[in-house]
């Protein structure tokens, strides 16, 4: 159990940010956070060290995450595949939700519309390919990309309006 | 003037856009300067969200743990002991593992042994006081032999997913050092096991895979130390 | 003359950036007798002794970029020299550490040396080499491949080694000591209960088993070797499964096992007593006297 209780210590800050930026807040991030712990002692008996012990967490987790969302109804990916982009018309005016103060950044993530963030999240932070995002969510790469575009437009009305 | 399209100006951002385009692109914002500032205010974005912290240091996780090592404890076949908070004493808590492993497998050399008709030892050649027999001094529950020797089985697959799991956790220089010893370990237990399945009522053989048991179990603290 | 001047001018250059190189090292602090020390020491060498203060003093030399830190109050306190996050090997330091007696020590050390005198507590070391002496209340000692030396006067003594060297000598009265590779050889006249086991490395046990002491020898390939006196007072079972048994005592021969592999040998030298059990699985078992 020392190992793995070291595992935990190392790894379970990282994987509770990853948690509460997927869902969007603090809510269930505790109790997903000790599911993917749980299901990493389950598979480690599987892990040949084909990567690093963090990055075959993280990917447990997110499909843990994944999962859960699917189940709870909070499933903010399960839209008809949309490639069409949004198109920005915002350059050089100031948008009429523009926030006065400037957020902080976890602040702001929680403000995105659910889907957007997810791709966000595991684009930009986790650094999983619009393919793997796909492939794990099971929307298409393109709608990935419009989700990743349309997250990166809605941070910068909110972090620098 | 045509301006960038909303793809071109996010792949300029986030440095996905093939070279060519690119530089296309690029030569576009220096004539114009509502696209640079825009794809300014999108690089902006990207480089504070990749380099977002991977974790606010504040504790919470901690907090966590109790419950998470109940629910995996109830998982396990065999439980492990309590674990000591403080390093002070844990030499107990290893010996009591030490313990735990040496009488999981005594038990099934001592139900082995009271299942089937104990063959009479040689006679030794010396005239000597008779020598009585030592038994296993952990011998506990008695069970049907075939489930123990299933506990055996498992508790050695155990061990050996185990010594795996730990040689992932450690750096390469450690591992590779880990390894030798390892292999060592699994050949004697295979050896021994291949021995066991041909003559079975072998104590000194059951003794032997226990002792080869108890090596892999040390080398796996040892492992852990070094992680 | 001239190449005389050259070469003690690039001594001295040489001198001068090693010197550079690390930072003297000096910290004492309160702490209780018996309180808990927990030290990680990566690389070079720690000495570690008692003395009958109430604190603790780290006296040394630190390479520059290192970071030493030192921690706790005088109920317990943490030392040493933070890992590198990359993984990268942390350069070697030097330093003395004097705790109180009965300190309970838990030192650490990837590649570092560890001495000790009068210390008990838990060493452990990834290849560095241990080396304790004294008296002890318990002592602990693991290489994953470096040696350990036990020079100790202690009632329990726990050591393991995986390729290393395993060298028992002092006064342990419970002895549980094991390798998988590496030699084990154990001289001492003071072990009540031993247990002694290896899976290729050679055992070889010098000494005088005290009356009722109990000892277990086991070995898969290596030898297990006794050496004990003409006089010795002790109840042998010896048996291995393919290997040989030989009697140096008397002319006994061992009984051979079934298939005419291996053999087992039962016998008692002087009043019996001490118990002596031997199992290898093709390991040579020796019993000489001394």
């Amino acid at each position: 159990m020392d190992a793995f209780e070291r595992l935990y210590r190392e790894h379970a800050p990282a994987v509770h940010a990853l948690c509460r930026r997927m869902l969007g807040g603090d809510a269930d991030a505790d109790e997903l956070v000790q599911d993917i712990f749980v299901r990493a002692w389950e598979k480690l008996p599987t892990f040949r060290g084909e990567s690093a012990v963090g990055t075959w967490l993280h990917r447990l987790g997110v499909n843990v995450i994944l999962d859960f969302m699917r189940t709870s109804r909070r499933d903010p990916l399960r839209f008809a595949d949309d490639t069409a982009v949004e198109e920005s018309a915002t350059y050089g005016a100031v948008p009429a939700d523009a926030i006065a103060a400037q957020l902080d950044l976890e602040a702001a993530l929680n403000r995105l519309a659910g889907g957007a963030r997810a791709v966000l999240v595991l684009h930009d932070i986790q650094g999983y390919s619009h393919e793997e995002i796909a492939q794990m969510t099971g929307i298409a790469a393109g709608t990935s990309r419009a989700q990743l575009w349309r997250a990166r437009r809605q941070l910068a009305r909110m972090l620098d309006p | 003037m045509t301006h960038l399209s909303e793809e071109e100006r996010q792949g300029l951002a986030d440095g996905t856009l093939s070279f060519e385009r690119a530089a296309i692109a690029s030569a576009h914002l220096a004539t114009c300067d509502a696209c640079a500032a825009d794809v300014n205010r999108l690089r902006a974005v990207v480089r504070r969200v990749s380099s977002a912290p991977a974790s606010a240091a504040d504790g919470h996780t901690d907090e966590l743990w109790p419950a998470i090592r109940a629910r995996i404890e109830e998982r396990k076949v065999v439980p492990l002991p309590v674990a000591a908070t403080t390093r002070p004493g844990s030499w107990l808590r290893e010996r009591r593992a030490w313990m735990l492993l040496s009488a999981a497998a005594a038990i099934v050399i001592a139900v082995v042994a009271l299942q089937r008709a104990r063959t009479p030892s040689p006679s030794p050649t010396a005239a000597a006081t008779p020598v009585p027999k030592v038994l296993p001094s952990s011998a506990a529950t008695v069970a049907p032999a075939s489930a123990n020797t299933r506990i055996s089985q498992e508790e050695i697959q155990r061990l050996l997913d185990e010594v795996e799991m730990q040689k992932a956790m450690l750096p390469p220089g450690r591992a590779a050092l880990a390894d030798s010893d390892a292999r060592a370990i699994d050949q004697a237990i295979a050896e021994l096991r291949d021995a066991l399945a041909h003559d079975p009522d072998n104590p000194a053989l059951r003794q032997l895979l226990a002792e080869a048991v108890q090596q892999q179990g040390d080398l796996i603290k040892r492992m852990r130390n070094g992680s | 003359m001239f190449a005389a001047l050259a070469i003690a001018a690039g001594a001295c250059g040489t001198a001068d950036a090693q010197a550079a190189a690390t930072l003297p090292l000096i910290r004492a602090r309160p702490l209780a007798a018996g309180a808990p020390v927990k030290v990680f020491f990566p690389s070079g060498r720690i000495r570690i002794e008692t003395w009958n203060r109430d604190s603790i003093e780290v006296r040394g030399r630190i390479p520059r970029v290192e970071q030493f830190y030192l921690g706790g109050d005088r109920n317990g306190v943490k030392l040493g020299v933070e890992d590198h996050p990359d993984g990268s090997d942390v350069r070697p330091g030097d330093i003395v550490l004097r705790v109180p007696r009965g300190s309970q020590l838990s030192v650490k050390t990837v590649s570092a040396a560890i001495t000790g005198r009068d210390v008990s507590g838990w060493f452990y070391s990834v290849s560095g080499v241990i080396r304790l002496s004294g008296t002890a209340t318990s002592v602990e000692a693991e290489s994953m491949a470096g040696d350990v030396y036990l020079d100790v006067s202690v009632p329990w003594e726990r050591a393991r080694t995986g390729g290393g060297r395993l060298v028992v000598t002092g006064a342990p009265a419970d002895l549980d000591a094991a390798t998988v590779r590496g030699a084990l050889d154990v001289q001492s006249a003071a072990v009540m209960r031993g247990r002694f086991a290896s899976v290729e490395g050679d055992i070889r046990y010098a000494g005088v088993p005290s009356t009722d002491g109990v000892f277990e020898f086991s070995n898969h390939s290596g030898a297990v070797e006794l050496v004990l006196p003409r006089a010795v007072s002790t109840t042998l079972e010896l048996s291995t499964i393919t290997g040989t048994i030989e009697n140096g005592f008397t002319p006994v021969r061992a009984a051979a096992g079934a298939g005419g592999h291996g053999g087992t040998l039962r016998m008692q030298l002087g009043a019996g007593g001490s118990r002596m059990t031997v199992r290898t699985f093709r390991g040579t078992i020796r019993l000489q006297p001394r």
